[in-house]
């Protein structure tokens, strides 16, 4: 099994806040103490713990929310609902914790990283702040998901070394007992695992331990799997009145979003939805201002009702300042899932983009025209393959370097002269960074051992050259690539 | 010759308003009206181009004299935003071979990436025609061959791409800044030192604008990896799956232009450049 842990730390000023295009002064407190603030309310020195009557001297203009912890699981339960598009198995875990678990999806998403990457993109359109950890176990994912973000142990036999330097406070039956094992020295997770069992169980709790072996994978951990609700009904509270419609798309956009993961989750699709703003009961008390969303055919495409939303939005007007906006999805259509096209592009274009490619190889040849492949090497000229474009296979889920690299290869090296000591290419060349040691290949033909850096000449950008450190009568600098 | 007059205020009788009919603007105004575009994510440049970006439907000429100097990365936002929308970039005729790993990390999405290699300038000229027709693409990036492009082929590319809903690039080469052209936008990009670009705007729809911009580069990303940035926590079985862990050499950044690197970083063995005499042997 392997979990990823998704938690919200700011869940509370994130629900306030995603449906806001502009910073606020914005502080959570609960009756005593300020929980979450906003970050231009961190800039004026208002941080979480402080008194609310400090907050408030501090800054005038603060705004200040009562913490709702019902609307705080709410908001969980539509993360958890977004999250059902991944993986049918997602658990809650309150206050700020949901948990997947993803082992049987990794191939659909095309591997660990790029999940994680869509996931952690998609939570940042819906507008919550989320850090991400993966384990082989949920309590291990959920707790390396406190304390770091994109941390990740990716095999059961490393469990305890991963989570050996976790703070203890980090474990949630331990947090009642912070103070007494800081007494007795107990700071990391190592610490903990040191005591005997026993005495352990007696002074802090059976859930301690259950939650150590939990962690390890010691203990099995049922956990409920959440089920998303069956009709997609979904507010949205905003902070200010909003007097013009156009002004609502920042806000309807995260909502669009959402439920269009609701619908993947299901694999449906609509054809019509409806989008009503909720105005004042006071003085200008008004009906709903409704906003039908129509399509010809169903679609789960965020950029499809976007678009559509936009249109609708530019005419129409609003009798009153809306203070909520609400989405309902009218109608629902199964639609299953399309197989993975080489150029999943709308049909039409596909079709003629096939057209155009059959025409294009008949004269040009069939591997002319090509489409690039990422190849987990180090040495540059072996990092990717140029494939046939019929060629389907899938992108590999390839670690990308860490360092800048050129947008422009050289098919051939190019031996570079050396004057005064300077490499020479239309001009001296001076070195800006470097040198990255590539020495690899040991195990064919194209052993490399070379020194990269980027250098820069008077009359040309930036160039990527290397210098051999083979003891042979290729030494000397070359120019691989430009940076374009 | 009779001319007919539209029934509304001449341009003349309201001098600041915009153009009242569709393709007609004042010489001393850019022309906005009727030109769709995408930006191009340099204020800078946006605020020169008609429409406020790169034009849709129509040619833009990039000039450069040699390939390198930045004229791709002026268009990487582009094409990742357009990957990312899963609209199709293709590249037809590139000088080098575009780098897949740079490219991706500029966050680009190669399997909405096409390169076409055509040697034969004829071959490359009919291709761009070809895929200007069929007007499946999200954007068209066309190095020209310099000295067998001539006017005829440039207008018949100018009216293939106006059936095109997508931002299309041809590069040319110096001479070409030279020779008329029927491409509505044409630049002239210079290198500058420091990552930056100078672009000169030699046509546009509006008026002349003597002064070259200055645009900053996007810079080679060079993050580390999601799995691999926490050092304390991240335990992989990389010794299974790599056969050889890759030294990392921290990549420092040198101080000042023309100074040689300090000898620390160059290893002693091979270094030719000139060092301390204490680390000699």
């Amino acid at each position: 099994m392997l979990w990823i842990a998704v938690r919200c730390h700011q869940l509370a000023l994130d629900c306030a806040l995603r449906g806001q295009e502009t910073p606020l002064i914005l502080a959570i407190c609960n009756r005593l103490q300020v929980l979450h603030a906003s970050e231009p309310a961190k800039a004026l020195g208002i941080r979480p713990g402080l008194r609310r009557a400090s907050a408030l001297s501090m800054a005038s203009a603060l705004q200040i929310i009562e913490h709702n912890p019902a609307l705080d699981h709410a908001a969980l339960e539509q993360i958890a609902g977004w999250l059902l598009q991944f993986t049918p198995c997602v658990s809650l875990q309150p206050p700020d914790g949901v948990l997947i678990e993803v082992e049987a999806s990794l191939q659909l998403f095309g591997g660990r990283d790029r999940l994680m990457a869509r996931i952690r993109e998609g939570l940042d359109e819906l507008g919550f702040n989320a850090s991400l950890a993966i384990a082989p176990t949920a309590i291990a994912a959920w707790l390396l998901a406190g304390w770091h973000d994109r941390a990740c142990i990716e095999h059961e036999s490393l469990l305890a070394e991963g989570l050996a330097l976790l703070p203890v406070e980090q474990l949630a039956a331990a947090a009642p007992h912070r103070t007494a094992l800081a007494a007795i020295g107990v700071r990391c997770f190592a610490d903990l695992m040191r005591l005997p069992r026993a005495g352990l169980a007696k002074r802090y709790g059976k859930a301690l331990l259950f939650e150590i072996d939990a962690a390890l994978g010691h203990q099995a951990d049922p956990r409920r799997w959440f089920e998303a609700p069956a009709r997609f009904s979904v507010r949205l509270e905003l902070l200010a009145q909003v007097e013009h419609a156009e002004a609502l798309l920042f806000a309807s956009n995260r909502l669009l979003l959402q439920l269009c993961g609701w619908l993947a989750a299901r694999r449906c699709a609509t054809r019509e939805a409806l989008l009503s703003a909720e105005h004042d009961s006071g003085r200008h008390a008004c009906e709903d201002t409704r906003i039908t969303l129509r399509l010809t055919q169903p679609s789960r495409d965020p950029q499809r009702l976007l678009a559509v939303l936009r249109e609708r939005l530019a005419i129409v007007k609003l009798p009153a300042p809306a203070h909520t906006l609400r989405l309902d999805c009218t109608t629902v259509v199964a639609l299953p899932g399309t197989h993975g096209e080489l150029f999943p592009t709308q049909t039409s274009d596909a079709e003629g983009l096939s057209r155009l490619i059959e025409r294009l190889q008949s004269r040009l040849g069939h591997d002319q025209v090509q489409r690039l492949l990422l190849v987990a090497d180090h040495r540059p000229e072996v990092a990717y393959r140029a494939e046939a474009v019929d060629y389907t296979g899938r992108q590999p889920d390839t670690p990308l370097p860490g360092m800048p690299r050129p947008l422009w290869l050289l098919n051939e090296p190019v031996a570079l002269a050396e004057r005064d000591h300077r490499p020479w290419w239309h001009g001296p060349l001076t070195l800006l960074a470097g040198p990255e040691r590539i020495e690899t290949g040991w195990w064919d033909e194209h052993r490399v051992q070379r020194d990269y850096f980027i250098a820069q000449g008077e009359s040309t950008g930036w160039v990527w050259i290397y210098r051999t450190r083979l003891a042979d009568a290729d030494s000397g600098w070359f120019l691989q690539g430009v940076f374009g | 010759m009779a001319i007919s007059v539209p029934a509304t205020p001449t341009p003349a009788a309201t001098p600041s308003s915009p153009a009242l009919i569709p393709g007609v603007w004042r010489a001393d105004q850019l022309g906005h009206g009727g030109v769709a575009a995408l930006p191009s994510s340099f204020a800078q440049l946006d605020a020169q181009l008609p429409g406020g970006g790169w034009p849709l439907g129509m040619p833009t000429e990039l000039i450069a004299r040699n390939p390198g100097i930045g004229e791709l990365r002026l268009v990487v936002p582009l094409l990742k935003r357009l990957t990312r929308e899963r609209k199709l970039v293709i590249l037809l005729g590139p000088p080098h071979m575009p780098y897949a790993p740079a490219l991706a990390s500029f966050g680009i999405d190669l399997d909405y990436l096409i390169v076409i290699q055509a040697t034969q300038a004829a071959d490359r000229l009919w291709a761009v025609e070809q895929v200007l027709r069929s007007a499946s693409f999200g954007t068209l990036l066309a190095w020209l061959p310099q000295g067998r492009t001539r006017p005829e082929h440039l207008r018949r590319m100018q009216l293939a791409a106006q059936a095109t809903r997508g931002p299309v690039f041809l590069f040319r080469e110096l001479p070409a800044q030279f020779e008329a052209s029927p491409a509505p936008l044409r630049l002239l990009l210079l290198p500058r030192p420091g990552q930056q670009l100078s672009v000169q705007i030699l046509k546009r729809r509006g008026p002349v604008l003597a002064q070259p911009l200055v645009l900053d580069l996007p810079q080679p990303p060079s993050t580390l990896r999601i799995s691999r940035a926490d050092l304390p926590l991240h335990h992989s079985r990389a010794p299974m799956r790599n056969p050889e862990p890759v030294p990392a050499a921290p990549l420092t950044l040198l101080s000042t232009a023309h100074a040689p690197p300090p000898s620390s970083l160059i290893d002693p063995r091979h270094s030719s450049l000139p060092r301390p005499p204490a680390r000699r042997h």
